[in-house]
């Protein structure tokens, strides 16, 4: 579902993101960790056609995001780690703005903006403007969002960040229900019991580079993912 | 403290300035001192020497020269409000309740004074940049033209200051007044916009009154020096002779305008926190859920522009009163029109092709009260994201933009074409050209409004007045407008005789055909790189 190789990212003179290479399979929730400007969001910027890039290719669903950027970001849908939204619109708009740009029809919509608004108890909130939601309440609506087209493959960046306990437990039956159907996640997290608990596969970045990735089994042995990382993270000299 | 919070102000001010926002450093010395210079030339040469010292200089014969100075600074006084209201007026009230670091300031341990002084340090500024365009020239013919003395000297630069502080206790008075409507009322923006009209309105009512007072004080000046003036007349007087070398007088005007300052201020200070900390003062709306109706991607996108320009006051008072004051010019030459026809053919003999032509320049110069496209890419922000992860081109975005433009001026500049057309009695052949030049300089405006803003965007803004007003993009736009207009109207008052109005009208209406054309291409081709490049 996503293929990035080689993927080289540069701001300026300095390296971001250095010939990373992942492959995200269909059905899989893969975990993207790292500390602070590792060069996670770098990365996810670059695989949903926000940030350019120097070297490699990043594929979704077989195409390249370079050639057929629209293809194919009718497949994906991205969270980011701040919800930005049109403060300007109220919810139900800005959730019908979308659902219009990506062209979900009128019933299909409606099914969805109740069944997830509901699930998020966002409902009767849906006629207030954005600029009056909490950042709790503005991710609720990024996600909900993000499933209205019913994507491929959902991108998030620290998607649990500002999220109740209910809501954050409600994103992940839905990310779950997504792969179940053959779709698939990555997302960016700082929680690494989350990542330990959600994720099939894992990938661990630090100063740019991929040091370590693969299933969780693989990454994590016998200890935590917590240790893992921490080791990792203190070690110098780290080969993928 | 205070002095960290004016800094930040100051930088936030002047930010595009000293920052290149699209490389993320900040600009060499060098292209600085070319901005520096560039603006200097166009806010100070071209404004205020080629228009308003040429403007001055002609009342100063007249007026300093007779003996009448007084009337000379009241007349350029009130040209500098204009001019002063005009550039903060609008702005203040989302520079001083709207600033989206109102809540951290507050958060800190900064007196709310300090706040506040740092917020209307910029409407201040603004207020005195637009002003002084007037008021220096203005001074420094004054001193080349009167007999002076060390108080002829000090007491006109006195007056300068006072007119500047009468401009921001204006600007000042309908920020909070535009607040404490807003605080009651769902629909912000267009209650917001509409006191702000009504203020506006009668602020130019007012002002156009005392206008014809002067002018009617000019017809017969003679007469006047003999007789004492009275009523608003003998305040007028008073006021103007405070810079005209009568210390007492001027003290008395400083000391008003220092009373109505506290006045303005201990107010604000009262209320500041209560509005800013307000975010609705209405009942939460329940959602009912209901059948919407499915739009292209291309409609869903001019949408959001719509939604972004109708929901901020700021945008629409700055960037789309063309919208409004293009039908209320087009009634003005219904009622007018004979007059102003009649000046024409006294001056330049009658073609209606003529007045077409002038027309056109008119159109031109009022066209660019709207400059929504002009600010378009840098309200996107830090949604930016949303955009550029929807399955869309970058050039319907950006085309989404170009019709919200359009779609707001375009009707009215028709409205403005076809009235002049019927009023001037212009004929069939030149009222078509003439609708093809307003469409044509709609289209144009639209895209090189676009154009300036993609080749300087700001994203980084924390007040969207600071891209919708103080911009460097949307001033070039307004600029260039004015200049085209002006252009228009020299070509068509120097060039009909030996070319033919027709001629000038085929010529300008071509160009701006071709320049519309020329910039479409432009944003195809470079302007879709640019903008993915944000």
């Amino acid at each position: 579902m996503l293929k990035i190789t080689h993927l080289t990212k540069k701001y300026g003179e300095k390296i971001a993101v250095d010939d990373l290479s992942l492959e995200i399979k269909n059905g899989e929730i893969y975990g993207f960790i790292g500390h602070n400007g590792a060069g996670k969001t770098t990365t996810i910027k670059s695989v949903v056609g926000i940030l350019g890039f120097e070297d490699g290719t990043i594929e979704i669903d077989g195409m390249s995001i370079k050639d057929n950027p629209i293809e194919c970001k009718r497949k994906i849908a991205y969270i980011p780690d701040n919800p930005d939204l049109y403060d300007y619109m109220s919810a139900i708009k800005y959730l019908n703005f979308i659902a219009d740009v990506f062209g979900v029809g009128e019933q299909e919509r409606m099914d969805r903006i109740r069944k997830y608004a509901d699930a998020f108890e966002l409902t009767s909130d849906l006629a207030q403007p954005v600029n009056s939601f909490s950042h709790g309440m503005k991710q609720k609506l990024a996600i909900i969002a993000a499933w209205i087209h019913n994507p491929k493959l959902v991108i998030m960046d620290e998607p649990f960040v500002g999220l109740d306990p209910k809501a954050a437990h409600i994103l992940k039956e839905m990310m779950r229900e997504l792969c179940d159907n053959g779709g698939a996640i990555f997302f960016s997290t700082h929680v690494l019991e989350v990542a330990e608990k959600l994720c099939d596969k894992v990938a661990i970045i630090k100063n740019g580079k991929l040091i370590k990735s693969g299933t969780m089994e693989d990454v994590k042995g016998d200890s935590s993912l917590e240790s893992v990382f921490l080791e990792l993270e203190d070690s110098k000299d780290t080969e993928a | 403290m205070l002095k960290t919070l004016l800094k930040k102000q100051l930088l936030e001010l002047t930010r595009n300035f000293f920052y290149n926002a699209k490389k993320n450093k900040a600009r060499p010395k060098k292209q600085i001192i070319g901005m520096a210079v560039l603006y200097f030339v166009l806010f100070y040469v071209f404004l205020g020497i080629g228009v308003f010292g040429a403007m001055a200089y002609g009342l100063s014969t007249a007026l300093v020269s007779a003996g009448h100075s007084w009337m000379y600074f009241l007349i350029m006084s009130s040209v500098a409000i204009v001019m002063g209201v005009f550039g903060s007026v609008f702005s203040t009230y989302s520079s001083l309740y709207l600033a989206t670091d109102n809540d951290l300031l507050l958060s800190m341990p900064i007196p709310v004074r300090y706040i506040m002084a740092s917020r209307l340090s910029s409407v201040y500024l603004v207020g005195l940049l637009y002003s002084s365009i007037v008021m220096i020239p203005s001074l420094v013919v004054y001193y080349l033209k009167a007999q002076l003395s060390l108080l002829k000297v000090i007491c006109p630069i006195v007056m300068a200051l006072d007119v500047t502080l009468f401009i921001f206790i204006l600007s000042v008075a309908l920020g909070w007044v535009v607040a404490r409507f807003s605080m009651k009322v769902r629909n912000k923006s267009l209650v917001t916009t509409a006191v702000a009209l009504v203020f506006i309105a009668a602020y130019y009512y007012f002002y156009m009154k005392a206008m014809n007072n002067i002018q009617e004080i000019l017809a017969s000046l003679s007469a006047m020096v003999e007789k004492e003036p009275t009523g608003i007349m003998r305040i007028l007087r008073y006021i103007g002779s405070a810079a005209s070398g009568k210390p007492v007088n001027l003290i008395v005007v400083t000391a008003a305008l220092l009373v109505l300052l506290a006045a303005v201020y201990v107010i604000l200070n009262r209320t500041f926190i209560r509005i800013v900390t307000t975010k609705t003062g209405v009942a939460k709306v329940k959602y009912r859920e209901k059948a919407v109706k499915a739009r292209s991607a291309m409609k869903a996108l001019t949408f959001k522009e719509t939604k972004r320009l109708t929901s901020s006051s700021g945008y629409m008072l700055n960037c789309a009163l063309g919208t409004l004051l293009m039908p209320l010019v087009a009634v003005a030459l219904i009622i007018k029109g004979n007059l102003i026809s009649e000046a024409i053919v006294s001056m330049f003999g009658y073609s209606p092709a003529f007045f077409a032509m002038i027309l056109a320049g008119v159109i031109s110069l009022v066209i660019v009260m709207n400059d929504i496209s002009a600010p378009s890419v840098s309200l996107e922000g830090k949604t930016l994201w949303i955009v550029k992860t929807l399955p869309v081109s970058s050039l319907q975005v950006l085309h989404a933009k170009m019709w919200n433009h359009v779609m707001f001026t375009l009707p009215s500049t028709l409205i403005l074409a076809i009235a002049g057309c019927i009023v001037l009695n212009i004929g069939i052949m030149d009222s078509i050209l003439l609708v093809i030049f307003a469409t044509s300089t709609c289209f144009y405006q639209a895209m090189f409004g676009l154009f300036v803003n993609l080749k300087k965007p700001n994203l980084s803004w924390t007040n969207e007045i600071t891209v919708i007003k103080q911009s460097f993009g949307v001033f070039i736009v307004l600029l260039a407008g004015w200049l085209l207009g002006i252009l228009q109207i020299g070509t068509a008052v120097l060039l009909s005789r030996t070319l033919g109005a027709r001629s000038v009208l085929v010529f300008w209406t071509l160009l701006m055909t071709l320049l519309a054309v020329l910039l479409d291409g432009w944003i195809r081709k470079k302007g879709t790189v640019l903008f993915e490049a944000l």
